[in-house]
Order: structure tokens, then C-alpha cells, then sequence
């Protein structure tokens, strides 16, 4: 197909700057974008605020377990009680590592337990978060996240600006003349007119978004760099589909009718349907049935727990056993017995969930706004794979916790204040693997 | 002439393939949606019923067990849906399932679905209430968008006006021949829909329901056939009408969600949590702290009953202590509770200032309390399990603290079955249509506001409508 010349370029370029519908469309589309990357931005903003101030926070409350500590020194039953609530406080409470286009996928955080804490108590009925509290019903309501804002809007623009381009001149009478009157014919002419709708298709996403990214202290050049090119493909392949519909051999309206039918299509129908297969080929399984086998576990090792804590000691000939095991050694044992009988089932909801992530990343590519919104959370580090890398750093990181304290509360001694220097503490890995 | 003129409109509108054939793609789509959903919902009541039985079932066989351990190993109250939820889940998503019940300590509910969901744009899931309340405007708008248009295109309006047809009799007749073709293509649906919901106590909520839904219909045709009344095309009575759609729809709900976070925010988790340790510990303002209101309890308590030591109370010494205690405690949950709550009610007040812009704002809030996945539904239920959760535990205590003397360890197991399977069941009924429709007033007032906004400025533009 023969290009674009200069004259071409020229007279798209005059046309679309003459089309007062264009500008107002492009308009309100950089607002209200522009609007959520503002909110976008300045969540992310928080987040590392917070993250920022987390040591401060650690130290505040160092201080106050070393004064608990100091007011029932060891080695004494008094101060292993007092571990004991050292091992159940904030102290072990941790926070979800992130990339640098956190402003990209920071709404995840909003559902996702982000802020798990490393305890001596089970995870599985604690329901005291220490993340952020939300309204359900602004959670429900609230912005999606500034990819899905764009996958929402942008194709909208995309096609009222492009679909209907050829159509439009056919009703007016004037596709004849323009075939008459181009040498090569239509082609460049719709090419070069697409092109215009591209550039400031693409230019009006970009300048709108950057703030989100401006404003995140941990964005980097990098990670805006991708973001633009992903939003470059992004309008390529609306833009395309408008041109597509624009050449059928259609009415007008009925092009932009075919055009919204698309829209609804591939940002919500296609979605829901791969959520479905999704859940359907990777069933997650039921909470509610997860808590029958929780309390199970919970009075197994009730029943059992002093033949746990027998065990225990003998597992740690080191440590003087102190038999029959009263509280709060008899709750450790219980605890770790417990943990590890529902660790296979932790396990089965975190597969499940990595399955149906994988599920819908496979074919995402039939909803292009899936696709970007996916690409927004890898950027930002809050896709599932990252969740769940967290969880796991979270598992080893208790795993240590436990393996610090527990024999300080087994041996009835507890800790000293001096101890709190080795305190383990989580360490938050970047970047993604690989 | 109205009539007549309704009359013409649905006529044009069946005979136009837009309306079968858009209108069978919608009423098929909402028939697959929502009788998924009921199936899903039918299923998730099965397995509460299940599961609390089990858990019931758990907690009546534990065997002989240290009371005050066996009432930390707690009850579980689980949320039933209604029958609309299946409609519209409303809040159900984002907020828990399970809420565990035991002494001194008053807990969230856990394992939000939200948390477990498969990764997706997160533009709300496809649900009846979203093929009913942002689909079916759309198709309003695509069908309605050329009614005055077209007449002023082909020429008919100039003759209409020449013939002295005034302009209110006549948009107003396109309006009713908008709605009324509409409610033809949904009314399959509709007795679909009042079947699988009605009959299963849902009837006088799902008549609610209806009668909204007209309202909300007949506002978005007014919108359209006015808007069409004003534009000189077609194409641009569309544009417009998508703008409006994507606006009312998607924009307003969620930048004025952010907003309303923005300027009444909650507190975090760890200083609610921490706010409440702090009170329970350092007492409320006047109050003493924890240990000086234990210390003074003690020493009435020991005066009281004459004895020195609280090893020689002829009553549990522990049970009594931990009655006193969760009193304290349970008194300053719900007063951090309370302003929890309160906090998220003046977030829905802004809410719905800031939504007032659109007739899609209240028509969710509507949906949402008749399908009772609103907060206030969400309120009512966790109320109710804190307060069945103070009265077992107040009933164990009781027990402990007359079945024993002085103190006792925590290590003995002294109580049984009998004991268990005395403490009443957890039931739960929702509330009513009354608590539905009283804490939607206000929504359903903006709704009401809208439809006559809406035929007021039609009849208005139509004054000067423009052949």
C-alpha cells in the first residue's frame, strides 16, 4: 500500500484540527484521566510515606516491648510471658514489597492483604489488619485503577474519532471525489488520518497518566518509559479497529453502533468470561468450609497438646523441658501443630489462585484492557505472582520469628532486653525474579 | 394525540431491527447472568447451612474443656444472603464472610471474596444489576437517540410544526413509545426474573424493585428523547447520550468515591486496633486504668463477701473478674465500633451528594438495600452477632462462675457437652422491606428527583423545539 505523503499528513492534520467534537472528546478524556492519576499518584504517594515511616514505627514500639522486658527480666516465667506477647505484637508486622509503577496497580492494594504480620498466634483467624481500613462501599464504588480508567475510556475516544472515518464521506458524497482526486488512491489518506487520531490519541494518555508515575517518589524513568510504549499498543490497536470498521461497508451510524457493541465486547463481556473459565478450571477452595477444618485442627491440637509439647522438647534436647506444659507454652505448640496441619490447604488456595492468575494472562490478550490493566499490576508489583511471592517471604519470615522466640517461651525464660537486637527482622526483596 | 403518537413510536421501534435485535441479546444476557447467579447464591446458602451446622455441630461435641478455652475456641456467625442479592451482590464482595466470636475481643469479619478473586480490570463485575442498570440505558439511548433527530433530518418535524403539532404533546409521546417498547422486549425477563426471585421470599422486594426500575428507565428515556430534541444529529444526540452514559455510569460513582475517601478518611487498621488496646488498657477519659478499676473490683469484691483472699470466694473468682472485665471491654468496642460505623455513614451522606449528578448513583443504592448488600444491612448483622456474642459469652461465664469456687487453672477441664450444647444457637433474621426502604429514603427521594428533573426539562426543551 502506497504511504502517506506530506499532503496527506497536511490535510488530516487540518481536518482533525477543524473537527470541534475531536477536541472536546480529547478533552475530556485528559480531564478525567488526569483526575485519576492524580488519585493514583497520591495513593502510591501514601503507601511509600507509610512504608517510609515503618521503621520509625518499628522502633517506637521496640522500645515499648524492651520497657515490658525490663519490667520482668529474665530469666523468669514472668518475662517468657512477656515474649510470648512480644511474639503476638506489631512488632512482627510486615508490608507488601512493590515496584517502581506502583501508581499503576496501587487500588490492588486496597484488597489485598498487604500488611501480614509474622506472629506466635495463627494467621488464619486473625482478622485485626493492621492495613488500611476501607468502606466497602467505596471500595466497590471507587476508582478501578488508572489502567482500567484507560481501558474504559480510551477505546471509547479511540472509535467515535475513528470508526465511521470512510463512512462519513461516503453520506456526505465526497468518498468519489477523494478517489478521483488521490493519486494512490484512499489508502493514504485513511492512513494518515489514523495517524493523526494515534498521535494525539497517544499524546493526550501519556501527558494524562505521567502525573501518576510524577507524583509516586519511587516511579523511575524506566518503568515510565514502558508504561508509554504499553499505551502506544494500546491506542495502535483501537485506532486500528476503528479504521477496520470505518472500511466496512456499513452505514455511519451503524459503524459506531458496531464500534460500541466492540467496546462492550472486549472490556467487559471477554474479562467475565476468562474470570470464568478461569474459576472454573482452578476452583478456589471455600472459606467457609476451610473454617470447619481450622477449628478442627484447632481442637486437635487442644487435645494433643501436651503430647506437642513432649515432642517439642524432645526435638530441642537443649532446652530444659518444663512439663506439663501450661500457657503460654501449651498455645505454641498448638499453634505450630496447627499451622502446619493447614498448610496444605493454604497451599491449595494459593495454587488455585496462581492457576487462575496464569489462566487469565494466557488469554488476555482477547481483551486488550485486560491485557494493559495486567501489565499496569506487573509494573506496580501487585499482580498475583507478586502476592504470592510475599506471602511466601512472609511464611519464611515467620518461620524465623517462631524460631527466635519460641524457644525463649518453651524454656520459661524468656528473652533479655539486649536479645531485641536480633529480633529477625522481614527483609522486602525487589524486583521481580528472573 | 400522545397516545397516538406513542403509539407510532413503538411501532417504528418493533419494526426496526435495532429493538429485537439488541433487545433479545439483552434480555438473553440478563436471563444467563441472573440465573447463574441465583444458582451460585442457592449454592452458597447450601454450604452456609452446611457449614454452620459443622461448626455448630463442633462446638456442641468439644467434650470436656476449660470453659473460658473452649469459649475462645468461639462460634461463627456467617452472613445468609437474600434472595435479590443474586440481583445485586452489592457490598458482599468486599466485605467478610466469617465473623468469629469470643470473649474480650470483637472481631472484623474475615475472607472478603474480593481478596480471592481472579485477577481483572476491576470495572464491578458482570452482574444483573449491571445489565439492568448500565445496559439496559444504553440500549435506550441506541434506540432512542434519533427520535427527534431523524424527524428533523428527514424533514417530518418541519411538517409536523406546519401542521401545528406543538412540541411538548409531541416528545413526550416519543418518550412513552421509548419506555414502553423497552419494557415490551423486557417484560420476558422480567416474569423470568419475578419468578426465580419472587418465589422464594423475595416478593414484595422484588415488586420494590420493579417500580424503581420504571422510574430509572423512564428517567434515561426522558434524558434521551431530550437530548435528541436538542442536538441537530443523530450521530451527535449519540455522542452526546454515550458521554452521558460513560459519565453518570462509570465516572461520577468513582471519582466521587475517591474524593469522599479523601476528605472523611478511616483510620488505618493498626491505630483503630491500637486506639482500642489503649482504651481498654488506660481506661476512657475519668476512668482508670485497667489495673486500677481490677484493683478496686478485687477489693470490693473481696469486702463484699468477707474474705481476704480471692482463692476463698465461695464462686469462681476468674469468671467473675473476666465479667467485669469484658463489660469494660465490650463497652469500648462498641464505642470505636460506633464511630467506625458513624465515620462510613457520613462517607455514604457525602457520597451521595457528590453522586446527586447521577440517576445511576441512588438507583444502585436502591438496588442495594432491597437486596440487602448495603451497609446498613452489613450494620444490622454484625450488631446482632455482637450482641449474641456477649450474651454466650456472659452465659459461659455465668456458669464458670457458679459451677466453681476461688481460682481455678486454666489447664483443668471441668466443663462438657452439657454445657455447650446449652448455649443457645446463633439465628438470624434479616430485617424487613421496612429497613430496606427507610435506609434508602434519601436515594430513592434523588431517584424521584431525577425522573421529574428529567420530564421537566423535556417538556421544557420541547417548548422550543427547533424544526
Amino acid at each position: 500500500m502506497p504511504y502517506p505523503r506530506l499532503i496527506h499528513w497536511q490535510a488530516e492534520g487540518l481536518r482533525l484540527y477543524r473537527q470541534p467534537v475531536a477536541w472536546w472528546a480529547l478533552a475530556a478524556l485528559l480531564l478525567v484521566l488526569l483526575a485519576s492519576a492524580t488519585v493514583a499518584g497520591l495513593d502510591a504517594r501514601a503507601w511509600r510515606q507509610a512504608a517510609a515511616q515503618d521503621e520509625t514505627a518499628f522502633a517506637d514500639k521496640l522500645h515499648a516491648q524492651q520497657l515490658r522486658l525490663q519490667a520482668s527480666p529474665a530469666p523468669s516465667a514472668a518475662s517468657a510471658t512477656a515474649t510470648y506477647q512480644l511474639g503476638r505484637s506489631d512488632l512482627g508486622v510486615t508490608r507488601m514489597p512493590v515496584e517502581a509503577g506502583l501508581a499503576l496497580g496501587v487500588q490492588r492494594l486496597q484488597v489485598l492483604p498487604s500488611r501480614t504480620k509474622a506472629s506466635l498466634d495463627t494467621r488464619h483467624v486473625d482478622s485485626r489488619d493492621p492495613g488500611p481500613l476501607r468502606n466497602p462501599l467505596l471500595t466497590d464504588t471507587g476508582l478501578p485503577g488508572l489502567p482500567a480508567m484507560v481501558a474504559l475510556l480510551l477505546p471509547l475516544v479511540a472509535l467515535v474519532l475513528c470508526a465511521g472515518l470512510l463512512q462519513e464521506e461516503r453520506e456526505q458524497g465526497r468518498l468519489g471525489l477523494l478517489r478521483v482526486q488521490s493519486h494512490y488512491g484512499i489508502g493514504p489518506i485513511l492512513l494518515a488520518a489514523l495517524g493523526w487520531r494515534l498521535l494525539a490519541l497517544w499524546m493526550v494518555a501519556v501527558a494524562a497518566t505521567m502525573p501518576a508515575l510524577l507524583l509516586d517518589p519511587g516511579a523511575t524513568a524506566a518503568v515510565a518509559l514502558q508504561w508509554a510504549a504499553a499505551l502506544g499498543a494500546f491506542c495502535a490497536l483501537w485506532v486500528a479497529l476503528g479504521g477496520i470498521l470505518s472500511c466496512l461497508p456499513i452505514s455511519g451510524a451503524t459503524s459506531i453502533l458496531a464500534a460500541l457493541g466492540l467496546w462492550l465486547a472486549l472490556t467487559f463481556a471477554v474479562p467475565a468470561g476468562l474470570v470464568l473459565l478461569a474459576q472454573k478450571a482452578a476452583p478456589l477452595p471455600s472459606r467457609l468450609s476451610a473454617v470447619v477444618a481450622l477449628r478442627d485442627a484447632q481442637h486437635q491440637a487442644e487435645d494433643n497438646e501436651q503430647a506437642l509439647a513432649e515432642a517439642w522438647y524432645d526435638e530441642h534436647p537443649h532446652i530444659p523441658a518444663q512439663q506439663p506444659a501450661a500457657w503460654p507454652a501449651s498455645f505454641v505448640v498448638r499453634v505450630l501443630d496447627q499451622d502446619e496441619t493447614l498448610q496444605p490447604l493454604v497451599e491449595q488456595f494459593r495454587q488455585s489462585r496462581v492457576r487462575q492468575a496464569q489462566q487469565v494472562s494466557a488469554w488476555s490478550w482477547l481483551s486488550p484492557g485486560l491485557a494493559l490493566a495486567l501489565y499496569g499490576e506487573w509494573l506496580a508489583g501487585t499482580d498475583v505472582d507478586s502476592h504470592t511471592r510475599y506471602q511466601q517471604q512472609v511464611d519464611a519470615f515467620e518461620q524465623r520469628w517462631r524460631a527466635f522466640l519460641v524457644p525463649r517461651v518453651m524454656s520459661k525464660q524468656g528473652m533479655r532486653v539486649e536479645e531485641l537486637r536480633q529480633l529477625p527482622r522481614f527483609e522486602e526483596p525487589h524486583g521481580h525474579p528472573g | 394525540m400522545i397516545a397516538s403518537i406513542a403509539a407510532k413510536e413503538m411501532r417504528a421501534l418493533l419494526r426496526d431491527g435495532r429493538l429485537s435485535g439488541l433487545g433479545l441479546v439483552l434480555v438473553l444476557l440478563l436471563a444467563a447472568v441472573l440465573v447463574s447467579a441465583v444458582h451460585q447464591r442457592q449454592v452458597a446458602e447450601q454450604e452456609r447451612h452446611q457449614v454452620e451446622a459443622a461448626a455448630r455441630a463442633q462446638w456442641d461435641h468439644q467434650g470436656d474443656r476449660n470453659p473460658h478455652r473452649a469459649a475462645h475456641f468461639g462460634l461463627y456467625a456467617f452472613k445468609p444472603q437474600l434472595p435479590l442479592s443474586s440481583v445485586d451482590p452489592g457490598i458482599h464482595a468486599r466485605t467478610g464472610q466469617a465473623l468469629w466470636l469470643e470473649p474480650h475481643k470483637r472481631n472484623m469479619a474475615l475472607h472478603a471474596p474480593a481478596a480471592d478473586a481472579a485477577p481483572s480490570m476491576g470495572l464491578g463485575d458482570f452482574t444483573p444489576a449491571f445489565v439492568l442498570l448500565a445496559l439496559v440505558p444504553l440500549l435506550l439511548a441506541v434506540l432512542g437517540h434519533g427520535s427527534v433527530t431523524q424527524e428533523r433530518e428527514q424533514g417530518t418535524l418541519r411538517m409536523l410544526h406546519a401542521c401545528g403539532m406543538r412540541g411538548v404533546p409531541l416528545v413526550l409521546g416519543k418518550w412513552l413509545g421509548l419506555c414502553a417498547s423497552v419494557a415490551l422486549v423486557l417484560a420476558p425477563a422480567a416474569l423470568v426474573a419475578g419468578w426465580l426471585l419472587a418465589a422464594r421470599q423475595g416478593a414484595a422486594e422484588a415488586a420494590m424493585l420493579l417500580a424503581a426500575l420504571g422510574a430509572y428507565y423512564a428517567t434515561w428515556a426522558a434524558v434521551t428523547v431530550g437530548v435528541s430534541s436538542r442536538c441537530r444529529t443523530s450521530r451527535g444526540a449519540l455522542l452526546v447520550l454515550l458521554a452521558l452514559w460513560v459519565g453518570w455510569v462509570f465516572i461520577v460513582p468513582r471519582l466521587a468515591a475517591s474524593t469522599v475517601e479523601a476528605l472523611a478518611p478511616l483510620p488505618t487498621g493498626e491505630a483503630f486496633w491500637a486506639g482500642i488496646q489503649r482504651d481498654i488498657d488506660q481506661g476512657l477519659p475519668g476512668e482508670g486504668s485497667a489495673a486500677q478499676r481490677m484493683k478496686a473490683f478485687d477489693a470490693q469484691l473481696l469486702a463484699d463477701n468477707g474474705v481476704a483472699r480471692l482463692e476463698d470466694l465461695p464462686f469462681g473468682a476468674n469468671a467473675k473478674r473476666r465479667l467485669f472485665r469484658d463489660a469494660y471491654a465490650t463497652k469500648v468496642y462498641a464505642l470505636h465500633f460506633g464511630q467506625l460505623w458513624d465515620t462510613q455513614a457520613q462517607q455514604q451522606y457525602l457520597l451521595r451528594w457528590l453522586t446527586a449528578v447521577s440517576p445511576y448513583a441512588p438507583m444502585r443504592a436502591v438496588t442495594s438495600a432491597l437486596a440487602g448488600t448495603d451497609l446498613a444491612h452489613q450494620q444490622h448483622f454484625e450488631e446482632a452477632a455482637e450482641q449474641y456474642r456477649e450474651r454466650f459469652t456472659t452465659l459461659v461465664d455465668e456458669w464458670d462462675l457458679q459451677a466453681t469456687q476461688g481460682v481455678t487453672s486454666f489447664e483443668s477441664r471441668y466443663a462438657g457437652n452439657a454445657l455447650w450444647q446449652a448455649i443457645p444457637e446463633w439465628t438470624y433474621t434479616p430485617p424487613g422491606i421496612g429497613f430496606a426502604l427507610r435506609h434508602s429514603a434519601a436515594d430513592w427521594a434523588a431517584l424521584a428527583a431525577w425522573l421529574l428533573a428529567a420530564l421537566t426539562a423535556l417538556c421544557l426543551g420541547a417548548r422550543r423545539l427547533n424544526p
